[in-house]
């Protein structure tokens, strides 16, 4: 990608001075300021007031699934100094909410000098000669956003025309910007997307048949349950102090400080764990099911021995399928876990050392492990979703479960498993205070004409999705195999299809770096009749684009932490900094422009304004109780719904809405044995008939008929699973020897923060291999390396260390692919190395990808704070 | 007389650097330089080895070489404030501090042509309640204060650990909370 626009040191130097110059001017040359980048996109703001200025909420959003308070003092418009939460004293029972490094540089993110100003169009694109072979090679001329739009709206409507609804591509992701844009499409005709496991891996196929919950979210106990009542406490290829910024790596110290032995399973030993003491279980990439297997058979076999390990009471009142005794009506088969850890079904024993050879564990530490999950101790156990983020881990969710149940860890105090703090950062269990919804899904809506001709397309059936893995190919070859979408576990039997996708729609997307088998992006990319990109800075799909439309980022607006960001002691509601936004308009601007130019009433699509939105979500927000009752909590008066000029009834809550929006945070107080200090499931062990879970059972399902019947009717590749969890090899790629996992890098979150220069010199981003793997390839610290597989190619530096397993390496995630003509990524974007082969029911296994290593030979790739990554603008 | 120090709890931090940048960010310190550096470390061999970081700046001293260094007293201490304080008018950018300075905490800002470091937050700390690195800190890992109730709330921390500087050379006024391998001497530079 060497046509892109790279800058310099020494451009960046001159920056710096002409940044610097505008904001000395502007602010009487006070010291102690932000300057530079920070504040590029305000320089030409008039002048900033004399006085003390006013400390804003703004928002941070970003894909880490943390919320933290971001505080920053704005004079005239002008961002001068910014700081964390400081609104009360600081405790572990009413503690502030202390941002990252990412947040701190919230400014330089959203405004600085890569921010994207008007609508632009790359040079040689037009409606009827689209030049795709030129996509990523060449620079963009500003245009209007009349211009912009008339263009935009005249391709979709000949799109929509001429190749019907699945020409319309548009990716997968969480984002507001998404959300905004999903009902224009949606009114257009509808379009196709992927199925994607995405962050949660095996965790989004409908755990809760299992009797858990969806995603194992919010089952955990309450942090202060944890904090006063766990004696062990277990990570399961989580990293905390990275992964979720913020309080989760101080809520777990809380319970380490009282006493609580931590241990950490994973390939490498983390930031999260040296801070928690954790012992460290090393397990390679992949082999955390085999691992836990081999637990179980050694719990057994110490239970047999010395007894006091197994909770056989648990096992047989609230689960089924452990053994014999215990199989759930309606078995299709006469097995069950016990005799398939025995070797009962294959005639082999998933002993310690079975799961040694498949895992990396030392079989001690398999069995010392077992040991610590006695019913005797009161363990927690947590997990990320990084161990379901591989091939092969369909059946860890229930795994993991497994070994709860066999030591009997539900549902009492100090007792759980569940994800803790994975993306969020409340107590765990009880939601205490529950965004409110913006009232949209309460306005009923005309049903509307699609843009295509209904009698010669038909729409996008509802389970037509592309597999995650396969959307490069299937822009490529046209083809792919649909199994439903994996989300809920909505699957299907897989189903070949054929497509014939024309454009794609990308509102704040990252598709570049964050799906897999990136390697054939740029090909995909540059076959597609059109392209368009809506953000407000560019992101590694951005320079593909063919029109790029500016939007107002989440700084420039009011918010609050949205919804779906629940599980909190606190809400955050954000101020707009204000300021000059340039030609940025907000996404449902946008979509209401287009609306208007293809012949639609956008009051049809959009019935509320972004004010009434934002004003309903406050409205609505709630504090709940225990006992399942909730208050409002914001007051309104009719004086406060004439000033906000919105429609609404006055209400009585804990906090009136402006002092709220002022405050920018509401947060509860804890007290030890307060009504949140919940125990997840205890109404289900005190009475398990009167309170059953979920599953069809009721009871915590070892053997799960419903789920083997659905994996086995969505498997791709012919992959069978029975009803209790099972080893599952994967495909090897010979030759390539190492097994690379991504570890959440500091840099970056999901795609977001990569582009900042600060946080680029700051984290280096290095490939991280162990002392064994780099001493036989005369590799050391400061080299570079070239990472293949074979499906694609990296060169980054490489860091060796102690700290990671021995045929494993770490390459980090977050990091945007930079592909040189050689067709190398300098980025260092671990997509490139992951193939777009499903095996199993299709998870996107960024955690267990066979690679190789060898020193590189040639120049030095230069370092990532002198490489980012600008679009070439004319204007 | 008046001693401020930091105390640093090497035990709570995540090597998540949030301090190093807070407090890049309120100085607008240029690229590739920091008041404020975050250090990993590694000692042992796999399967035990081990991971610690150090987050350090000035540690206003109660000897320092800067102060001792500076032919025109652009460096001095404050003794009202019990800091070093660096005056931005009086400095003429010889950068003799830089080389006297153990620590390598103070750097030289070549746009402006002078040195600068950390100030310990004397034109905020009263606004803020605290330096920006210390209420920054998510793991609360960081405390600024007066340096013998420092010393007196964390009897166990030490001045002294083999990855920095001999504290003899100018009486550092920070102290670290350690686990035992921190005192590993055969510790090596993590480059994350």
């Amino acid at each position: 990608m060497k046509e892109l626009k790279r800058e310099s040191a020494k451009i960046d130097r001159r920056t710096f001075v002409a940044g610097c110059a505008a904001t000395a001017a502007a602010l009487g040359a006070s010291s102690g300021v932000y300057g530079r980048d920070f504040r590029l996109a305000f320089a030409d703001e008039a002048s900033a007031e004399e006085g003390e200025g006013t400390w804003k909420t703004i928002a941070c959003l970003h894909g880490c699934g943390t919320r933290c308070m971001n505080q920053t003092l704005v004079k005239g418009g002008i961002p001068i100094r910014q700081k964390t939460d400081d609104t009360h004293p600081d405790s572990i029972l009413y503690p502030q909410q202390r941002g990252c490094l990412r947040g701190r540089t919230l400014v330089e993110f959203e405004n600085g000098a890569d921010r994207l100003k008007y609508p632009l169009k790359r040079i040689s694109w037009s409606i009827d000669e689209p030049h795709g072979e030129l996509r990523g090679k060449e620079g963009y001329v500003r245009i209007s956003w009349d211009e912009a739009l008339d263009l935009v709206a005249v391709q979709l409507k000949k799109t929509y025309q001429e190749h019907g609804p699945r020409s319309v591509y548009m990716p997968c992701n969480l984002s507001n910007g998404r959300m905004r844009v999903a009902p224009l499409l949606n009114t257009l005709g509808g379009y196709l997307t992927v199925s994607d496991t995405i962050s949660y891996g095996t965790y989004t196929y409908n755990t809760d048949l299992l009797g858990i919950s969806y995603g194992d979210e919010c089952v955990g106990n309450d942090r202060l349950d944890m904090m006063e009542n766990a004696d062990t406490v277990v990570l399961c290829g989580q990293n905390p102090g990275w992964g979720s910024n913020g309080n989760p790596g101080y809520f777990f110290r809380a319970a380490k400080d009282r006493g609580a032995d931590f241990i950490y399973i994973g390939p490498s030993y983390n930031v999260s764990a040296a801070m928690l003491d954790a012992r460290w279980i090393p397990v390679m990439p992949g082999g955390d099911t085999a691992f836990l297997l081999g637990v179980a058979h050694s719990m057994l076999k110490l239970d047999s021995e010395k007894g006091g390990i197994i909770d056989w009471d648990f096992l047989h009142r609230y689960c089924v399928g452990f053994d014999a005794e215990s199989m759930p009506e309606g078995a299709s088969a006469n097995e069950n876990f016990k005799g398939y850890l025995e070797g009962a079904y294959d005639g082999v024993a998933k002993d310690a050392a079975w799961a040694s050879e498949r895992c990396g564990t030392p079989r001690e530490d398999i069995e010392w492990f077992a040991e610590q999950m006695t019913k005797r101790k009161n363990v927690t156990l947590s997990h990320g979703y990084s161990g379901a983020r591989c091939y092969g881990a369909e059946d860890l969710p229930q795994m993991y479960m497994t070994i709860a149940c066999m030591g009997g860890h539900y549902g009492k105090p100090g007792n759980a498993c569940s994800n803790y703090w994975v993306d969020r950062q409340g107590p765990c269990s009880l939601q205490i205070l529950s965004t409110g919804d913006d009232g949209t899904d309460d306005v009923a809506l005309p049903d509307l004409d699609p843009l295509y001709d209904a009698d010669r397309f038909e729409p996008v059936e509802k389970t037509d999705y592309v597999q995650g893995l396969q959307i490069w190919d299937a822009i490529i070859d046209g083809k792919y195999t649909s199994n439903g979408r994996c989300w809920s576990g909505n699957f299907t039997e897989p189903v070949e299809k054929e497509c014939d996708i024309r454009i794609i729609y990308a509102a704040r997307d990252g598709s570049a770096r964050s799906v897999t088998n990136s390697s054939k992006m740029e090909e995909a990319y540059r076959k597609l009749d059109f392209i368009l990109y809506q953000h407000f800075v560019p992101s590694p799909s951005a320079p593909y684009a063919d029109i790029i439309l500016p939007v107002t980022s989440d700084i420039e607006r009011d918010g609050i932490a949205e919804n779906g960001d629940r599980d909190r002691e606190m809400v955050l509601v954000y101020s707009k900094l204000g300021g000059n936004v340039y030609e940025a308009k907000s996404d449902q601007w946008i979509a209401e422009q287009l609306l208007e130019r293809l012949g639609y009433d956008p009051k049809d699509v959009y019935p509320l304004t972004e004010e009434q939105q934002f004003f309903n979500r406050l409205k609505n927000s709630r504090i709940e109780h225990a006992d399942g009752s909730s208050v409002p909590l914001v007051t309104i008066t009719e004086q406060d719904i004439a000033e906000w000029g919105v429609e609404g009834e006055p209400q009585q809550g804990a906090i009136g809405i402006n002092e709220l929006k002022e405050r920018g945070i509401y947060q509860v107080e804890r007290h030890v044995g307060d009504q949140y200090q919940t125990v997840s499931y205890a109404d289900f062990i005190a009475d398990p008939e009167a309170n059953p879970l979920e599953s069809a059972s009721g009871k915590f399902e070892i053997c799960c008929q419903a789920k083997a019947d659905l994996f086995n009717m969505a498997a791709l590749d012919g992959e069978t699973y029975k009803p209790y969890p099972t080893y599952h090899e994967v495909r090897r790629d010979e030759g390539f020897p190492l097994l690379m996992f991504s570890t959440h890098y500091p840099r970056s979150a999901c795609t977001d923060f990569n582009n900042v220069e600060t946080l680029r010199e700051t984290f280096l981003a290095p490939v991280v291999m162990s002392v064994a793997d780099a001493k036989e390839r005369g590799i050391v610290t400061g080299d570079a390396v070239l990472v293949t597989s074979p499906y694609g190619k990296v060169l980054r530096p490489v860091s060796v260390s102690a700290l990671i397993m021995p045929g494993s390496i770490d390459v980090p995630n977050g990091s945007w692919p930079d592909i040189g003509e050689d067709g190398i990524d300098r980025g260092g974007s671990p997509n490139m190395l992951c193939g777009g082969k499903p095996q199993g029911l299709g998870v996107s296994g960024y955690n267990n990808v066979w690679v190789q290593v060898e020193k590189w030979t040639g120049p030095m790739p230069t370092p990532d704070c002198d490489t980012r990554l600008t679009l070439d603008v004319k204007e | 007389m008046t001693r401020k120090g930091f105390y640093f709890d090497s035990t709570k931090c995540v090597y998540c650097k949030t301090c190093q940048v807070a407090c890049k960010k309120k100085f607008d310190v240029p690229k590739l330089l920091s008041y404020r550096v975050v250090s990993g470390y590694e000692v042992g061999e796999y399967p035990q080895a081990r991971f610690y970081a150090i987050s350090a700046a000035c540690n206003h001293c109660e000897n320092p070489a800067c102060v001792r260094s500076c032919p025109t007293r652009a460096m001095y201490k404050d003794e009202q404030d019990g800091t070093v304080q660096h005056d931005d008018d009086v400095c003429i950018g010889c950068q003799a501090c830089i080389m006297a300075c153990p620590y390598g905490a103070p750097v030289y800002l070549e746009e402006r042509g002078i040195v600068n470091k950390c100030n310990a937050c004397i034109d905020t700390r009263e606004e803020d309640g605290s330096t920006t690195c210390e209420a920054a800190c998510g793991m609360r890992a960081i405390e600024f204060g007066d340096f013998d109730e420092l010393a007196a709330r964390h009897p166990d921390a030490v001045v002294e650990i083999p990855c920095r500087p001999d504290p003899s050379l100018a009486h550092p006024s920070m102290i670290i909370e350690c686990r035992d391998y921190v005192y590993d001497d055969a510790y090596r530079d993590m480059a994350y």
